[in-house]
C-alpha cells in the first residue's frame, strides 16, 4: 500500500532513540578497549584471537618452567664441577705421593712410606666426602637413585646408572649430572680401590708395586678429567639454551601483546570518531524531535 | 425543497465535524499506546454529510507477518542469550579461567620433575589438581543453574500465555457482540491485536480470523484460543526432556517459534551440549594424567595410583591426599631404595601440549563457543532488522502522527466554523423573510 510515506510520531522517536543507542554502544565498546587495554573482553568477540592468546599464555608458562629447569640444571652441574675440580686436585697430590714413594734413595725409609700411606688415607676419605656430596637433597653422583650416599665407607658404588635430566624445550632434555662411575671409575679400577692399594703398598714398604699403581692412577685421573670436560660442556650447552629461552620468552610476550592488547592509537582515534558521530546524532535528534506543527499554530 | 433543509444540512456538518474532532483527539491521546491503530472518520454525502464509519487503518496481512517475525525474533534472541550466558562460565582469556588452572597444574608437575625429593613441590601438585577439579565442578554447577533459570523462565511464560489466551477468547466474544466501526469496537480490536502480538512473541502459533471477525490461535493442531473457548498450557518434564502440554488431555503442544521455543531449546539442547563438551575436557584430564601416573612409581617406590577420579565435569575429584603419592619416577625401586627420577612428572607436565589433551579440548570448546555466539548474535540481529522493518511498515499505516492530526484538527475546526456560518446565513435569510417582509406601511 504505497501511500505517501507517513511517519508516525512514536516511530520517529523510536528511530532516533535506536540510532542514539547504537552510537552509544559502539562508543562504550571502544571505551572498554581503551580503558582495559585489551582488544577483546570475551572469547566470542574474537574466537581465533582468544585461542591464540590461550595457547600463547600456556606456552609462556611452559617456557618459564624450561628457564627454571635450565637454572636448576646449571646449579646442579656447577655443584658437580666444584666437586670434580677438587677431586682432580687431590688425585694430583696422590700422584705426587706415589712418585715420592717410588724413590729408592736412603731418605725413603719404611717409616716415611708409612707416613705417606697415612696421607693417602686422608685423601681417600676426603675423596669419599666429595663423592657423597648432594645437591637439593639428591646425591650428585648416585644417578637417579634415592640412596643417601653414592659410595659406602669402603668405596663401593651404591647408586644406579640412570640419569637426571632437565627439560629445556618440548622435545629435548639435557643431562644435568654425571654418575659416580664416570668420575671415579668402575669396579676394582675405581679411585678408592686404587688408593687403598697404594696405601697398602706404601705400608708394606714394597715400592716395586707402586709402578703398577701409577698406571691405574693415571687411568683414574683420565676418567676424572673426562668427567670435568663433560660437565663443562654441559654447562656451556645450558648457558646457551638459557639465552635462547629468554629470547623466546621475550618474543612470546610480544606475540601475546599483539593478539590481546589494544592498538591504543587506533582505538583512541576510532573513539574520537565515534564521539563526533554521537554528538552529530544528538544534534540531529534534537532538531527532529522538537518541532511539531503545534509550534507553528496560533 | 423544504425551507428547513438548509438548517439540517448545516447541522449534519456541525455534528460530523464534531465527531471528526473527537476522533482526532482520540488519536492524539493514544499516540504512545502500544497496539493502538489510528482511526479515521469516513464521511459520505447525503442530505448534508454523514459519518458512515469510524474505520481502523489496519493491514491484516502485515499484522500476520509481523507476528510470525516477532515470534521468530524472540526465539532467536533467547537462543543468543543462552550461549552468551554459557560464555559467562568460561571467562577466557583471563587469569581466572580454566586455562590458567591447567597451566598451573602442568607447571607444578614441572617443579616436581626438577626436584622429585621436594615434599612442598609434591603437595603443590595436589593443590593445583584440586583447584582444576574444583573449577570444573563449579562450571558444571553454573551450567546447571543456567538450565534451571531458563526452566523457571518457561514456567513464568506459560502462566502469562494462559492469561492472554483467556483474554483473547473473551475479547472475541466482546467483538462479536459490539457494533462494527465504532470507537468502542475499535478499542476492543486494538486490545485483541495487542494480546495476539504478545501471544505470538511468547509461543508463536498460527493466527486466523473468521468471517465473524473472530481471531483463533492454534499451536500445531491444537487451539490455544478460539471464538469463545481457550485452552490451558502446562510445563511437563519426562526423561530429561521438557515440553509444553495441553492441561486438558496432557498431550504435547507443538511449539516451533516464540520465546517458548527458545526456552525449550535452551533447556533441552543447548546447555546440555556444552556440558557434554566440558565433560570431555574433564575426562581427558582424568585419563591422560592417570595413564602416566599409573605407569610410574611414587616417592616411596610404590606403583602410582590414579590421581583423578571421575570423568565428568560435575564428578571429577582428586583421589590422592599425600604428595608422596605423585608418581614422578619412571624407575622401579632397587634394593628397597625408591628412585629420585623425575621423568614421569616431566611426562605429566608435557600433557599440556598433548593431542586431544585437556588443553586442546578446552581451547576447542572456547573457540567453538565463541563462533556459536557470533552465529547466534548474527541470526538474532538479522531477524531484528527484518522484524523492525515490518513494524515500521505497520507503523507507517497504523501509527499516529501528531502533525497529521493537527492538520486534520484545523480542517475539521474550519469546517465546523464554516458550517456554523452557513447556519448563521440561513438564520439571517429567515430573519429577513420573517421579520422584514410584509411590513409595507406599518
Amino acid at each position: 500500500m504505497p501511500l505517501i510515506d507517513r511517519i508516525s510520531t512514536p516511530s520517529q522517536h523510536l528511530q532516533s532513540m535506536d540510532s542514539l543507542a547504537a552510537a552509544q554502544n559502539r562508543m562504550a565498546q571502544l571505551q572498554e578497549q581503551v580503558s582495559s587495554g585489551k582488544a577483546f573482553q570475551r572469547a566470542s568477540e574474537d574466537p581465533n584471537g582468544a585461542q591464540s592468546a590461550m595457547k600463547l599464555r600456556a606456552e609462556q608458562t611452559r617456557m618459564a618452567q624450561f628457564a627454571n629447569n635450565i637454572d636448576t640444571g646449571l646449579l646442579r652441574l656447577n655443584a658437580a664441577r666444584i666437586q670434580i675440580d677438587s677431586v682432580n686436585d687431590q688425585l694430583l697430590r696422590v700422584r705426587d705421593i706415589v712418585t715420592q714413594g717410588q724413590q729408592t734413595n736412603g731418605l725413603m725409609t719404611a717409616s716415611v712410606r708409612s707416613a705417606l700411606a697415612e696421607e693417602i688415607d686422608v685423601l681417600k676419605s676426603s675423596l669419599l666426602i666429595a663423592a657423597n656430596a648432594d645437591f637439593a637433597g639428591r646425591q650428585l653422583f648416585a644417578g637417579a637413585s634415592g640412596v643417601t650416599a653414592a659410595y659406602d665407607a669402603s668405596g663401593n658404588y651404591q647408586g644406579d646408572t640412570n640419569t637426571i635430566t632437565a627439560r629445556v624445550d618440548p622435545d629435548s632434555v639435557v643431562q644435568t649430572q654425571v654418575n659416580g662411575t664416570e668420575v671415579f671409575g668402575t669396579g676394582a679400577a675405581n679411585a678408592f680401590a686404587v688408593l687403598t692399594d697404594i696405601a697398602a703398598n706404601l705400608r708394606s714398604n714394597t715400592p716395586a708395586n707402586l709402578a703398577a699403581n701409577l698406571v691405574s692412577l693415571d687411568a683414574v685421573m683420565d676418567t676424572a678429567r673426562e668427567a670435568q670436560a663433560t660437565v663443562g660442556s654441559r654447562i656451556n650447552q645450558l648457558n646457551e639454551l638459557k639465552d635462547l629461552t629468554s629470547d623466546k620468552e621475550v618474543s612470546l610476550a610480544g606475540a601475546l601483546s599483539a593478539v590481546e592488547d589494544t592498538d591504543l592509537s587506533k582505538a583512541i582515534m576510532e573513539l574520537t570518531l565515534q564521539q563526533t558521530g554521537y554528538e552529530a546524532a544528538l544534534h540531529a535528534t534534537a532538531s527532529v524531535m522538537q518541532p511539531s506543527l503545534m509550534d507553528f499554530l496560533r | 425543497m423544504s425551507t428547513w433543509a438548509g438548517i439540517s444540512t448545516a447541522l449534519s456538518s456541525l455534528r460530523t465535524q464534531r465527531v471528526a474532532i473527537d476522533v482526532a483527539g482520540q488519536n492524539i491521546a493514544n499516540v504512545n499506546t502500544p497496539g493502538y491503530v489510528r482511526q479515521r472518520v469516513d464521511m459520505t454525502a447525503g442530505i448534508g454529510v454523514n459519518v458512515s464509519a469510524i474505520s481502523r487503518l489496519h493491514n491484516g496481512i502485515l499484522g500476520d507477518r509481523s507476528r510470525t517475525e516477532s515470534a521468530q525474533l524472540q526465539n532467536l534472541s533467547i537462543a543468543s542469550n543462552v550461549v552468551n550466558d554459557v560464555e559467562g562460565v568460561f571467562p577466557e582469556p583471563t587469569t581466572y579461567g580454566f586455562q590458567e588452572k591447567l597451566d598451573a597444574l602442568w607447571s607444578s608437575f614441572s617443579n616436581v620433575a626438577r626436584d622429585p625429593n621436594n615434599a612442598a613441590a609434591r603437595v603443590q601438585v595436589l593443590s593445583q589438581a584440586n583447584a582444576a577439579a574444583d573449577w570444573l565442578n563449579n562450571a558444571a554447577t553454573e551450567l546447571e543453574d543456567i538450565t534451571a533459570n531458563y526452566s523457571s523462565g518457561l514456567a513464568n511464560l506459560v502462566t502469562t500465555v494462559n492469561g492472554y489466551a483467556k483474554e483473547l477468547s473473551e475479547l472475541n466474544v466482546a467483538v462479536s457482540q459490539s457494533v462494527e466501526n465504532t470507537q468502542a469496537a475499535n478499542a476492543l480490536l486494538d486490545r485483541r491485536g495487542y494480546v495476539a502480538d504478545q501471544l505470538a512473541k511468547l509461543v508463536g502459533g498460527s493466527y486466523h480470523t473468521n468471517d465473524l471477525n473472530q481471531l483463533s490461535v492454534t499451536l500445531g493442531g491444537g487451539t490455544l484460543a478460539g471464538p469463545s473457548t481457550y485452552a490451558t498450557l502446562q510445563v511437563a518434564s519426562a526423561g530429561g526432556v521438557t515440553s509444553l502440554q495441553w492441561a486438558g488431555d496432557s498431550t504435547t503442544a507443538t511449539v516451533t517459534s516464540g520465546a517458548a521455543n527458545g526456552y525449550l531449546t535452551a533447556v533441552n539442547t543447548t546447555v546440555d551440549s556444552w556440558m557434554t563438551t566440558l565433560d570431555s575436557v574433564a575426562s581427558a584430564l582424568t585419563t591422560t594424567v592417570n595413564a602416566v601416573q599409573t605407569t610410574g612409581f611414587d616417592r616411596d617406590g610404590n606403583a602410582g595410583a590414579n590421581l583423578f577420579s571421575g570423568t565428568t565435569a560435575a564428578t571429577i575429584s582428586v583421589a590422592l591426599t599425600d604428595g608422596a603419592d605423585i608418581a614422578a619416577s619412571a624407575i622401579a625401586p632397587s634394593g628397597g631404595v625408591a628412585s629420585l627420577d623425575g621423568s614421569k612428572a616431566d611426562a605429566m607436565a608435557a600433557l599440556a601440549t598433548a593431542a586431544n589433551g585437556p588443553d586442546e579440548l578446552y581451547q576447542e570448546l572456547v573457540v567453538s563457543l565463541g563462533f556459536a555466539i557470533q552465529a547466534a548474535d548474527q541470526a538474532a540481529a538479522t531477524q531484528e532488522s527484518l522484524a523492525s522493518s515490518i513494524t515500521s511498515q505497520i507503523d507507517t499505516e497504523s501509527g499516529v502522527s501528531i502533525d497529521e492530526e493537527m492538520a486534520n484538527l484545523i480542517a475539521y475546526q474550519r469546517a465546523y466554523e464554516a458550517a456554523a456560518r452557513v447556519l448563521t446565513a440561513i438564520d439571517a435569510v429567515l430573519e429577513t423573510l420573517i421579520n422584514r417582509t410584509g411590513v409595507v406601511g406599518r
